[in-house]
């Protein structure tokens, strides 16, 4: 897999993916990112450095909550859940992506 | 912000460590499992770790952007900063303690100035309900506020669409066993209006009230109980002798109610017992005589502005057998929810003391400016470095107002201990150098630490503390960083400038206020020198209860020591006398002062008669159309010619003296001149008009003069004590004529003690300002000095250079001091006539004082400017 190929996930659309990701189940950081690189067939890389503030940032706002489990390997991990406003937010930002890349793509297709 | 938030930035905030703990340990998790992804990739553990830290990015900038997050960022920093002053001021005690200390100063005395304030003007009566309180009266076309007959308050007490409940007051005094006691008769439902209970015994019921005579009974105040009656526990069921009545103490109200005034009373009697209490016309018979002030209860949803539509259209609509003018113009509705209302001419009075206790405190913030200033080029090596790595200007000046405010609280803290002790010591100092007749009279009100004295204190100490912080802030970090970076910084400071305007304004400050602490002084020591016309030594001035009146005169000249009594309708120094439009022949006409006087009043108190004669007694007890004019008054109507035998006529306005005696003198016949004296106060001075009429010491409502012989004081007590024999409660007043010069003089000491005490605190300042300005300048000239030393300046000429610079300040500050003193004491001039003459010294000393005062300061650092050393200063760099 070439570097090229690779695309670093966007500040914004960041919080809607790892939204979307956690509504899988409870996922420690380092599980959010492999997830979304693995969904997205190793197209989008998650930044790791951005990964952690905006988790914190989601969990200001209310829309997931922290609380620290045991992870696969037996070590201490904070495990985020999607909260029922995180539900909602989801549903909002998903409908928001839809329409913006619906609208872009028809900007694209125009002949 | 949702709650969720709120209790993480807590979390964040106050277990930061714990919080801070769990990204480092979440962070590594995440490196941990990377890290084993790697090496099942079959990448070797080390080289595996490594490439996880290099996926990660920067750790740093991850954490802090974790950080920012919180959103907890400006406290932490401003925690930090704390910190960080506290540190560093815990390294420099002398500089902080000499800052707290400059500070607390006049932080103290404008908290102590506010105190007063607070208690007079801000702080509710204690009374349910202060704010819908109000005091009503009607002004006619004259402009004089309507008084009410006790009809007109019980048809306002039956119904009247704006108070919910009214009561009628009348202010009373009454000696009792030699102590002034000053109360009010009330109707009987005042406490139970104002929601005054009773600390023992009880307050006034209906039946107190309810028929004319009835009741004899008094309530006591506290403060009365505790300071006039020494908080005796059986006074309760007592009986006490007011004005000849035996009254029973039936209660003591609770300890925050002294009355609705500034004044503290000290006891509330039944107005249905004024007939027995006052003299004149029976307040409940035919005469209806207007007396009673009425205190309402505003109605709830009323504004006042509505209530006085309202009772104006009442009052005018109840005045039908009034004529036009009598009628009522205008409502007053003034509230009573403080004892004191905050009125434009009170803002206007208390202007110039506020300004200049401000005053105090802007140099002192002034000093500190300095001071701060100073510390802050010492650090500009630290400024200028962590301003080349890239910190913010704005969070620099952050952390340096921070160590301002820092210090702001122990000085706040300072301020209010010493707040509390400038009231303590000052009520004492005032009450020991007040007359001691004087001092029986005047009351304080409890001066306490409150909530707004809480606030006042904070707000200023922040603002002071802001105000000497920025300035000094602001310039430090305007830093070139090219220089900055390579350690020199001087060419961009021009502290200099700053701190000489800084001293220039507190020697100013300090020129005026010494100089105006100075006319005061020596304006009041003149009043005490001054002829004011008239002796005052070995006169008494007795007011007694009209009934006693014959029998007490006749038992008063039996006295052993009694030399000769004379009366007078106005006792000098003792206020404004009544004032009647005189006209001579066709031409002369002007309002001139007048007062009733018996044959004796001359001798007694010493006025030559310098033409003509003094009344006889027949003309006397007639009351024979003669009269004595001072000698002012014979040159305004008479200039260049006889004054004796002319005639005078006297038109007193009949709705200004309605009833007065004066109305049966319409013209007179000049049957002497008398010298001019000071008769009304010190701040007029000796009267410009001044018409004496004749009368009787027995007349009804003139005070009787009594020459005594030898020491007045000792013959005060001894005929006080003797009348009070023969009639209890007889006497309602009696003093020294000298007591009465002593009180006229006293608020004059007062000022100037004030002035003085202030403007020595400002000259401490300035000293201190100029201390410091000097000692900087020299740091920063060693070099400069050291190189004038080595080319072959003497010690002389280099002590001159200092002194030099020190004098530059002190003389422009003197002379603009000295200009605006001069406007202060036009100013005073034109109000107070013992003021009126330029009093050149008080301007010298105020001026020299200063100026000597910074010749001093120079002393220190012009010694180390001579002590320099020019081959270490020269090797310096």
């Amino acid at each position: 897999m070439s570097n090229s190929a690779r695309l670093d996930v966007l500040q914004g659309t960041l919080d809607l993916l790892i939204l979307r990701t956690l509504q899988l189940g409870p996922m420690h950081g380092w599980a959010i990112s492999e997830r979304i690189q693995q969904a997205s067939q190793d197209v989008l890389r998650v930044n790791q450095g951005s990964l952690y503030p905006a988790l914190h940032r989601l969990e200001h706002q209310g829309w997931i909550a922290a609380e620290w489990g045991v992870s696969e390997l037996g070590r201490r991990a904070r495990f985020y859940t999607l909260t029922t406003a995180g539900k909602k937010q989801l549903q909002r930002e998903t409908e928001t992506w839809a329409r913006i890349s619906g609208a872009i793509a028809q900007v694209l297709d125009m002949a | 912000m949702n709650w969720n938030d709120i209790r993480l930035r807590l979390r964040a905030l106050f277990q930061r460590n714990g919080v801070e703990d769990e990204l480092d340990e979440e962070i590594t998790t995440h490196l941990e499992m990377q890290a084993r992804k790697n090496q099942n990739r079959g990448i070797d553990p080390t080289e595996a770790s490594r490439l996880a830290r290099l996926q990660f990015g920067s750790l740093d900038v991850a954490k802090e952007e974790c950080r920012d997050a919180r959103g907890t960022r400006l406290i932490e920093d401003a925690l930090a900063d704390v910190r960080y002053a506290v540190r560093s001021f815990w390294r420099t005690p002398v500089f902080a303690l000499t800052v707290v200390v400059t500070i607390a100063l006049p932080l103290g005395l404008n908290t102590a100035l506010f105190t007063i304030f607070n208690a007079y003007v801000l702080r509710p009566v204690a009374v349910s309900d202060p704010n819908s309180l109000y005091q009503y009266s009607w002004t006619d076309r004259r402009g004089a506020p309507h008084s009410f007959s006790w009809a007109e308050y019980e048809s306002l007490r039956d119904g009247n669409p704006v108070f919910s409940e009214v009561a009628a007051t009348r202010p009373i005094f009454a000696r009792v066993e030699g102590r002034p006691l000053f109360g009010e008769l009330v109707t009987p439902n005042y406490f139970r209006m104002l929601g005054v209970r009773a600390l023992s015994g009880r307050t006034f019921v209906a039946e107190d009230g309810a028929s004319a005579g009835s009741a004899p009974v008094v309530v006591l105040s506290h403060s009365a109980w505790q300071n006039k009656f020494g908080a005796n526990n059986d006074l309760v069921g007592k009986t006490i002798v007011i004005r000849g009545h035996p009254l029973e103490v039936i209660g003591i109200t609770n300890p925050e109610f002294s009355g609705l005034n500034a004044k503290t009373l000290d006891f509330w009697v039944p107005i249905t017992m004024a007939d027995q209490l006052e003299d004149g016309p029976s307040l409940f018979g035919p005469d209806h005589p207007n007396r009673l002030d009425i205190l309402g209860r505003l109605r709830s949803g009323l504004t006042s502005r509505q209530a006085e539509a309202a009772l104006l259209v009442r009052a005018r609509h109840g005045a039908d057998g009034r004529s036009e003018d009598e009628k009522a113009v205008d409502v007053l509705l003034d509230s009573r929810a403080t004892s004191i209302r905050l009125t434009p001419q009170l803002i206007a009075a208390a202007a110039p003391v506020v300004a200049a206790f401000l005053l105090v405190l802007c140099i002192a913030c002034a000093n500190i400016a300095g001071m701060m200033f100073a510390r802050a080029v010492g650090r500009q090596r630290e400024i200028g470095l962590r301003l080349s790595l890239g910190a913010a200007r704005i969070r620099l000046v952050r952390q340096l107002l921070t160590e301002s405010l820092v210090l702001s609280v122990p000085a706040a803290m300072a301020g209010a201990a010493l707040s509390e002790l400038a009231l303590l010591a000052g009520q004492r100092v005032v009450f020991s150098a007040m007359p001691p007749d004087l001092a029986q009279i005047v009351t304080m009100p409890s001066l306490g630490f409150d909530i707004r004295v809480f606030g006042f204190l904070m707000a200023i100490a922040a603002s002071s503390a802001t105000l000497f912080g920025l300035a000094p802030a602001l310039q430090a970090t305007r830093l070139d960083l090219s220089q900055a970076a390579k350690g020199e910084f001087a060419p961009n400071m021009r502290p200099t400038r700053l701190r000489n305007a800084l001293v220039i304004l507190q020697i100013t400050a300090c020129v005026m206020l010494l100089t105006v602490a100075g006319l005061a002084l020596r304006a009041s020591s003149r009043m005490n020198r001054q002829e004011v016309g008239f002796t005052t030594s070995g006169v008494l001035e007795m007011h007694i209860n009209e009934k006693y009146r014959s029998k007490l005169l006749s038992r008063l000249t039996e006295q052993p020591v009694v030399e000769g009594i004379a009366s007078a309708q106005s006792i000098p120094l003792n206020g404004m006398l009544p004032t009647a439009p005189m006209i001579s022949g066709e031409r002369t006409a002007a309002r001139g002062s007048y007062n009733f006087v018996s044959p004796t009043f001359f001798p007694m108190l010493g006025i030559p008669i310098l033409s003509g004669r003094s009344f006889n007694v027949e003309e006397a007890r007639a009351g024979a159309a003669v009269a004595i004019v001072s000698q002012k008054t014979a040159l305004r109507f008479w200039p260049g010619q006889q004054p004796l035998g002319q005639t005078l006529r006297l038109a007193p306005d009949p709705r200004v003296a309605p009833g007065s005696k004066v109305r049966s003198f319409p013209s007179v016949r000049i049957i002497g001149v008398a010298a001019d004296i000071v008769s009304c106060c010190f701040t007029v001075g000796m009267d410009p008009t001044l018409l004496y009429l004749p009368t009787i010491p027995t007349a009804a409502g003139t005070s009787l003069l009594v020459g005594v012989h030898g020491n007045s004081e000792q013959a005060r007590h001894k005929l006080d004590a003797d009348l009070a024999a023969i009639s209890p409660g007889a006497v309602d007043q009696i003093h020294t004529l000298d007591t009465f010069r002593a009180a006229a003089v006293f608020p004059f000491q007062m000022a100037a003690g004030v002035c003085t005490v202030i403007g020595g605190l400002a000259l401490f300042l300035a000293v201190s300002g100029v201390y410091g300005v000097l000692s900087y300048s020299v740091s920063q000239r060693t070099r400069e000095i050291g190189i004038r030393m080595a080319i072959g300046a003497t010690a002389g000429a280099v002590a001159r250079l200092v002194l030099k610079q020190s004098m530059r300040l002190a003389l422009i500050g003197g002379i603009v001091g000295s200009l605006l003193a001069l406007a202060v004491w036009r100013l005073l001039a034109s109000r107070v006539f013992f003021m009126e003459a330029f009093d050149g010294i008080a301007f010298l000393i105020g001026v020299l004082v200063p100026l000597a005062a910074a010749a001093l300061a120079a002393y220190a650092p012009a010694r180390r400017a001579i002590l320099v050393d020019p081959t270490t200063t020269l090797r310096y760099d």
